[in-house]
């Protein structure tokens, strides 16, 4: 039986690995970083790792926006679309694991057209297949919409504080 | 991947509520520190006030209508925080209420849900929220504004 060992550094990427289509689960080790094991008799594997695409482009994005928009007060207290999550990465690649390869990854600041997962060793570099499509993808409808979304909620921000200042400066008014 | 995107939409609802209980926690405390503060500032205009006017006048404090002006400056923290103790006063409670449910809320929220970057910290938060809200609304409705 072949058996890879895959690390990887926590990060706050929305990511999935899947070795031969199956989803693999990280656990953290003793040393702080997330680890996964998989055994196969095959001595080659197809590795896939995909990101989730962001809340502003998946399924039912706008029903799912209108109730966090009237939840949040105008998404005033609606905590913020991130900007990795309007990067996508779909990598698909090979790895050989006759010789039981310890395989340590990383995934590098998104940039569009940049790399994604970067070998964190010469050891783990012989084996990770690092291919063209080892790149972030901007998704610019995502972009476009969380550009609006941040534009409206500091202009509702801006409207509500200057609310809040002439409610307090007419109150002291009346009360001096 | 179903899994994934419902743990993310759960701690976005997490979230929500810790910025609306935090918020409120927030108030609390700025609230009944108000109450010292404004005095303070206060006391601080009202004295270069009186240093300008002691170098440029000298001798005017013995006029009578200057006095009087001066009565009515050192009136001011009084009806300033008058405004703000009653403002809290009747807000600490509401808003004690809101912080209270809104971070337990959140904290039920950030406890189901396996994967998040933050987590820990806001769980912190959201107990050091309610333990403050509490505290400072009993303060603002105890202690008597300075």
């Amino acid at each position: 039986m072949n058996k890879l060992i895959l690390t990887l550094i926590p990060n706050k990427i929305n990511y999935v690995f899947s070795i031969e289509g199956k989803i693999l689960k990280f656990k953290k080790n003793k040393k702080g970083l997330l680890e996964t094991t998989f055994e196969s008799e095959k001595p080659e594997v197809r590795l896939d790792v995909s990101t989730l695409p962001s809340e502003l482009v998946e399924e039912k994005a706008g029903l799912y926006f209108i109730i966090f928009f009237l939840f949040s007060v105008l998404n005033i207290f609606n905590p913020s679309y991130s900007k990795r999550d309007i990067f996508e990465v779909n990598y698909s690649g090979n790895i050989n694991i006759s010789e039981n390869p310890n395989v340590f990854l990383t995934f590098i600041r998104p940039l569009n057209n940049g790399k994604a997962l970067k070998p964190q060793n010469e050891n783990s570099a012989i084996y990770f297949a690092d291919n063209e499509s080892n790149i972030y993808i901007l998704n610019k409808k995502a972009k476009r919409r969380r550009t609006l979304v941040n534009v409206f909620k500091t202009l509702t921000l801006i409207v509500a504080i200057i609310a809040l200042i002439a409610l307090l400066i007419a109150g002291l008014i009346q009360n001096i | 991947m179903k899994e994934l995107i419902l743990h993310r939409r759960i701690n976005r609802v997490g979230g929500l509520l810790f910025n609306i209980g935090i918020t409120a926690a927030v108030l609390l405390v700025v609230g009944f520190l108000s109450f010292v503060f404004i005095v303070g500032i206060w006391l601080i205009v009202v004295l270069l006030l009186i240093l300008f006017v002691l170098i440029t006048l000298g001798a005017a404090l013995l006029n009578p209508e200057f006095k009087a002006v001066l009565d009515s400056i050192t009136e001011g923290p009084a009806n300033l925080v008058a405004f703000f103790a009653s403002l809290f006063r009747q807000a600490a409670i509401p808003l004690c209420a809101v912080s209270c449910l809104f971070l337990i809320a959140s904290l039920i929220f950030f406890f189901i849900t396996p994967k998040n970057s933050t987590k820990t910290a806001k769980i912190i938060i959201s107990f050091v929220g309610i333990i403050a809200s509490i505290l400072f609304t009993i303060l603002i409705l105890v202690i008597k504004p300075v």
